[in-house]
Order: structure tokens, then C-alpha cells, then sequence
């Protein structure tokens, strides 16, 4: 009843530092140019409006996810572009690209599944849909 | 035959959620050899198949979901704007409740002082039975009328009695119930408009007390503000509080029109350190006032409160009620007959009045309507001859002036309304009093809501609309052919036959 009150455990929080930290710092990279990403876009025919553009949705999702009335918003957002990253590396870009040790698909799931844990924990806080769980 | 027009909402669904897999492997496709682009529809289209399917195959707790899946979900979306759209687009002007359009526009015209008549005709009906006021032939000039004036506590001859010049009363609304904002902005205004304040059952009325307007101190069932740990009166706290300047009156309330028989209700949503603090109550959880004051439990000790609230506080004492047993309130006439103790007045109050918080079934089903109410107390009164002992006060949805002055025809001696005073000052009616999210800052302790709400400037809307308020009731007293308030009386009113109040009013 309360709009501002969040009683959610404090467990969910790390999952919402950790995916806000790491989409926040991807997003300004694609924001600052980052030659890999720029290389990445262009792979996927996308450079550079589709670079701004999940730059621009990669921080609104991390910004929302520190915030604990958008927590829930922003973990769903994160949960799409994650998804959307995994679409790409599994159909243009391969899992470890320009010889990649990893660093790239380990940040990747991190963020997907601390989205996904987010999103479960304040599934009730999504906006409109929330109330169908 | 079928009608042209019908859809079948059930197929319709069933092809909206198989389509989604088909939508799924189309926008994939399109992503994979056409543009990178479509890929967010895929996601899009794989996200919502991921909740179509938790709705259709996993939760059980909506059926509409679990039948025709996110489909379903438009029909909770529409729902959930119902309520404003019927309010702004779709409801008339004469049919909205808890007031219509035409009642609260009533109300706004007066508070913001601008010109409040209609033209063409009455939106009214009637022929539905309505009650309806019967002007004279000889109207009374107004310079005639020497103006409205009512002692209450002159009848046992007290040396704290207490004067009103206005008969309207701002209706019991605590702090807690409200916001501190809202609370000054009646009290102020109050003081502005020469008229006292109920502080309702909130405790120590600390913020009513700030503006320096006339009080009438109410005393709920659990005493909050002058209880003792085991909900009896705090003799000496009650003396004290009595002892301010601006404590003019105190009310026993014994019940409330819109929860007769029950206690009180605080949510815990509005439950501040503050407001736990005036109460002595605790934070987090709802706080229930116990459904009667622990002294009375029947018609001797009764009136024996009555007489011990009187001595202590040295200010005449009324009692609050919603009539439910007639048999029962003569019982306690009969009681007061016996101790040769009275009241000074006796506030009733309607089944249809408000509250910030009650169960639905007490709101909506239990309690006398006021104006029934209203004349069976008086008829009871009558009937002991203790009329004349005290003076009767009227609630209940009295907002507007016709329904006032046929309230005092009915018997009061004065009148109390609180949500007038509550739209007056900006309520939307939005019903959202118990749910501490109030639009407009008056039920509500976010301050992000309370910020639109300036006590000073809304304070002037509470001097407008009770100063425009006594001029129509001096008005409809003349075309009444009446001089003063006290001439009022059922003579007045027309009863239609097909009225419920045929019968019960001659």
C-alpha cells in the first residue's frame, strides 16, 4: 500500500549491484566508443545507432535497478538485452570472440541470471502485470 | 441468430496464444537474415510467451489467465482504470456516489467563492420520493432575521457554556485520520469563519490547537489522549486538556454512523512516530478501538459517565450516536430521567456518514439512515421531556444546504459535516482515505502529497464555504418564512407519498 515501501529481502540487493554495476559500465563503453563494441555493432550491422541505442537501454536498466521502485522494471529490461546479447553471440558472434578468454560471456551470465533473480524476488512490483503473480 | 457484431473472445485468445510461438520464429528469422533489429521483437515475443505460458500452464489463482492467458490480462487493465474513467467520461452527472458531480460541484462553487447558480432547470428528480422543502407564501425579509445563536451547557446553567453563531460545525476529523496540513488548514479556517472544530478521536490535538480555533474535544472508545492504561478515563489528563482556552465543548462518542458498534480503525499504513505518540499507540500495527468505552455497559453507567465527563471537565459534555434501537436510547432516557442527568446535547449521526477507515459491511448495511435517525431521537426525546434539556446536532452527508436545513426541520439544533469541509478544501473523491495514498494530501502523511496542500490558502476555501453556506440558510429561512432556526420544524417539508419517510414523518 505503501508506494515507497520495499519489502523485498536484502539478499536481491547484491543481484541488483551486480547487474546495475556491470550494465552501467557497459553502457558508458558503448557510449566512450569502445573499439570491441564498435566491432561487435558492426558485426551485427548495427553500428552505430544500434550501439547508442542498447548503450542508452543498458544504463536506463541500470539506473532502475538501484532504485527499489524500479528494481523490478529495470531487471526485466536487463533480462531483455541479456537476451538479446545471447541471440547475438550465439548466431554472429560466436562465444568467445577476437580471442576473448571469456571475461565477456562470464559478465554476460552474471547479468542474465542476476536479472532473472531479481525479476523472480519483485516479480509482484512489476508494473501492470505484477499483480497476475 | 447470432449477432453481426460478436466476437469470440475464447477463440480469439486461443489463436493469440498459439500465434505467439509463430511470432517467436518469424521476428528470429527476420533477425537472423534480415536486420539485427528485429531481434528485439524476439525478445519482446519470447518474454511475453515465457509469462503466457507461466499463465496458462502454472498459476492457478486467476482463472481468466489460466484460460485464455495474457489475453486475459487486457480485461484487468480496463478494470483498473474503470474507476477513473466512469468518474471523468462516462457517469452522469446526478448518478456518481458516494456524491455526484452536481453535489460536490455544489461544494467547490462555494469554497472558491464563485457563482454557485444553475441554470435551465434541477438536474433533481421529482418524483422518486425525494424530500423537499415547503416555502410560505409570505417570505421573512432577511433584515428581519436577527442571526443564528446556540448555548450549549445553558440548560444546566454552567458557568463554561458555549455560544455558536453559525449552525454548522466542522465535523469530527483527527489527526492521524488526516494530515497535519489538512488539520490546519480546518482549524484555521475555522478561526477564519468564526465556527468550531471537532478534533475527533485522534488524541492530543496538537495541530488543532496550533490555530487557535474553537475545539469540541472527542472522546472515541478508547479514550485516546485521556486514557489510562486500561482504557478508562485519565481523570486528570481530561481536567487538563479541558482547562485549554480553546477547548470549548467535549463528546463522548458512543458510536459512529459509519461503523455503529465498532471501534474506531487506524491502518497502520498511517501509523507515524508522531501520531503513535499523540495515541500512546504502537507503530505497525493497525490500531481498533475497542466497540464501546469500558465504563458503559448499560443505561446507569451510562449516564453515569456522562455525569463524571460533565464534573470533570467543568464544559458541557454531549454524547455521539447512531441510532440503531430506538428501545435502547429510551432506555437511557429513562435513565436520565431516574439520575436527573442530561447531556448537553446529542450528536446524531447518520448510517451514510464517512469515515477514513471501516469494514464495508458496517459502512454499507448497519445503522438509521440520519434522517430517520434524526426524528426518532426527537420523537423519543419528546416522548421523556427531555427535549428541552439539550440540544440535538445532525450528520451524515449534509454537505449541501437544502439537506442541512431539512436536517434541522427534522430536529437539530446545529449541524456537523466533515467531508463538505474535506471537498472544500480539494478532495477529488478519490477513496483512498484508509490507503495512505491520498491524491491531494488530505489523507495522507507522504509529504510529496501533503505539499500541494497549503493550509493558508485552503483555509480561506473553509471561510468561504461556511460563510456562503449561512447566507443560503438565511435565505432558504426567509423563503420558509421563517425568522430563525429555532422556528424550523417538520411542518416544513413536503413527504412525498411514495417517500420510505411517509409514515415516520407526519
Amino acid at each position: 500500500m505503501k508506494p515507497s515501501k520495499d519489502d523485498s529481502p536484502v539478499f536481491v540487493w547484491i543481484f541488483q549491484i551486480i547487474a546495475g554495476a556491470i550494465l552501467l559500465y557497459a553502457g558508458f563503453l558503448k557510449f566512450n566508443q569502445n573499439p570491441i563494441d564498435i566491432e561487435i555493432f558492426t558485426a551485427l550491422g548495427m553500428e552505430p545507432q544500434g550501439r547508442y541505442l542498447i548503450a542508452l537501454i543498458e544504463v536506463i536498466a541500470g539506473i532502475f535497478l538501484l532504485y527499489p521502485l524500479t528494481a523490478a522494471s529495470g531487471a526485466l529490461i536487463g533480462v531483455g538485452v541479456m537476451m538479446g546479447a545471447i541471440i547475438a553471440h550465439s548466431t554472429h558472434l560466436g562465444f568467445f570472440p577476437q580471442g576473448d578468454n571469456g571475461t565477456h560471456i562470464v559478465l554476460l551470465l552474471a547479468v542474465f541470471l542476476s536479472c532473472v533473480v531479481t525479476v523472480f524476488v519483485r516479480r509482484k512490483q512489476l508494473p501492470i502485470i505484477g499483480k497476475s503473480f | 441468430m447470432d449477432a453481426s457484431l460478436s466476437v469470440n473472445l475464447e477463440k480469439m485468445s486461443d489463436v493469440a496464444n498459439k500465434s505467439l510461438y509463430l511470432f517467436v520464429g518469424a521476428s528470429f528469422l527476420l533477425g537472423h537474415f534480415f536486420s539485427f533489429y528485429f531481434h528485439f521483437a524476439t525478445v519482446f515475443f519470447i518474454l511475453l510467451t515465457l509469462i503466457n505460458f507461466y499463465y496458462l500452464y502454472v498459476q492457478k489463482e486467476h482463472t481468466l489467465l489460466s484460460n485464455y492467458g495474457f489475453m486475459a490480462q487486457l480485461r484487468y487493465i480496463v478494470e483498473s482504470v474503470g474507476p477513473e474513467f466512469r468518474q471523468y467520461l462516462f457517469m452522469s452527472d446526478t448518478e456518481e456516489r458516494l456524491f455526484n458531480r452536481v453535489e460536490r460541484s455544489e461544494v467547490y462553487r462555494k469554497a472558491k467563492n464563485v457563482d454557485s447558480s444553475s441554470a435551465f432547470g434541477s438536474l433533481k428528480e421529482f418524483n422518486d420520493g425525494e424530500i423537499k422543502l415547503r416555502h410560505s407564501m409570505f417570505p421573512v425579509p432577511k433584515e428581519e432575521q436577527p442571526g443564528f445563536s446556540l448555548t450549549f451547557g445553558e440548560e444546566r446553567g454552567i458557568k463554561n457554556q458555549y455560544t455558536i453563531t453559525k449552525p454548522i460545525i466542522i465535523s469530527a476529523m483527527s489527526y492521524g485520520a488526516l494530515s497535519a496540513n489538512a488539520v490546519q488548514a480546518f482549524a484555521r479556517g475555522a478561526k477564519k469563519a468564526g465556527i468550531p472544530m471537532n478534533t475527533g478521536e485522534g488524541g492530543y490535538p496538537k495541530y488543532h490547537l496550533m490555530e487557535g480555533c474553537d475545539l469540541i474535544f472527542q472522546m472515541g472508545t478508547a479514550k485516546f489522549g485521556v486514557r489510562n492504561e486500561d482504557g478508562s478515563l485519565n481523570e486528570e489528563k481530561l481536567a487538563n486538556l479541558a482547562s485549554k482556552n480553546n477547548v470549548k465543548m467535549i463528546e463522548i462518542k458512543l458510536s459512529q454512523g459509519a461503523k455503529p458498534g465498532k471501534g474506531g480503525l487506524l491502518p497502520k499504513e498511517k501509523i507515524t512516530e508522531e501520531i503513535s505518540e499523540l495515541r500512546g499507540v504502537p507503530m505497525g500495527k493497525d490500531v481498533v478501538s475497542p466497540p464501546s468505552h469500558i465504563e458503559c455497559k448499560d443505561p446507569k453507567t451510562t449516564v453515569a459517565f456522562i455525569q463524571k465527563v460533565q464534573e470533570v471537565s467543568q464544559l458541557p459534555v454531549g454524547i455521539k450516536l447512531c441510532l440503531g434501537r430506538p428501545d435502547e436510547l429510551a432506555e437511557i432516557f429513562r435513565e436520565m430521567n431516574i439520575q436527573k442527568i442530561y447531556p448537553d446535547y446529542i450528536s446524531v449521526d447518520g448510517a451514510e456518514g464517512g469515515t477514513g477507515a471501516a469494514p464495508t459491511p458496517f459502512i454499507d448495511d448497519i445503522g438509521l439512515p440520519l434522517y430517520k435517525g434524526l426524528s426518532l431521537v426527537n420523537d423519543l426525546l419528546d416522548e421523556h421531556e427531555i427535549r428541552g434539556k439539550l440540544k440535538v446536532l445532525g450528520a451524515g452527508k449534509l454537505i449541501n444546504v437544502g439537506k442541512q436545513v431539512i436536517a434541522m426541520s427534522l430536529g437539530a439544533d446545529a449541524i456537523y459535516t466533515a467531508r463538505g469541509f474535506m471537498l472544500a478544501i480539494g478532495c477529488i473523491q478519490a477513496l483512498q482515505c484508509n490507503k495512505n495514498t491520498c491524491p491531494v494530501g488530505i489523507t495522507t502523511h507522504f509529504p510529496h502529497l501533503t505539499k500541494g496542500l497549503d493550509p493558508e490558502l485552503k483555509s480561506e476555501r473553509v471561510k468561504n464555504y461556511v460563510d456562503n453556506l449561512y447566507y443560503e440558510h438565511k435565505e432558504i429561512l426567509a423563503s420558509l418564512g421563517k425568522r430563525t432556526h429555532e422556528e424550523l420544524c417538520r411542518d416544513n417539508l413536503y413527504v412525498p407519498n411514495n417517500s420510505v419517510f411517509k409514515g415516520v414523518l407526519k
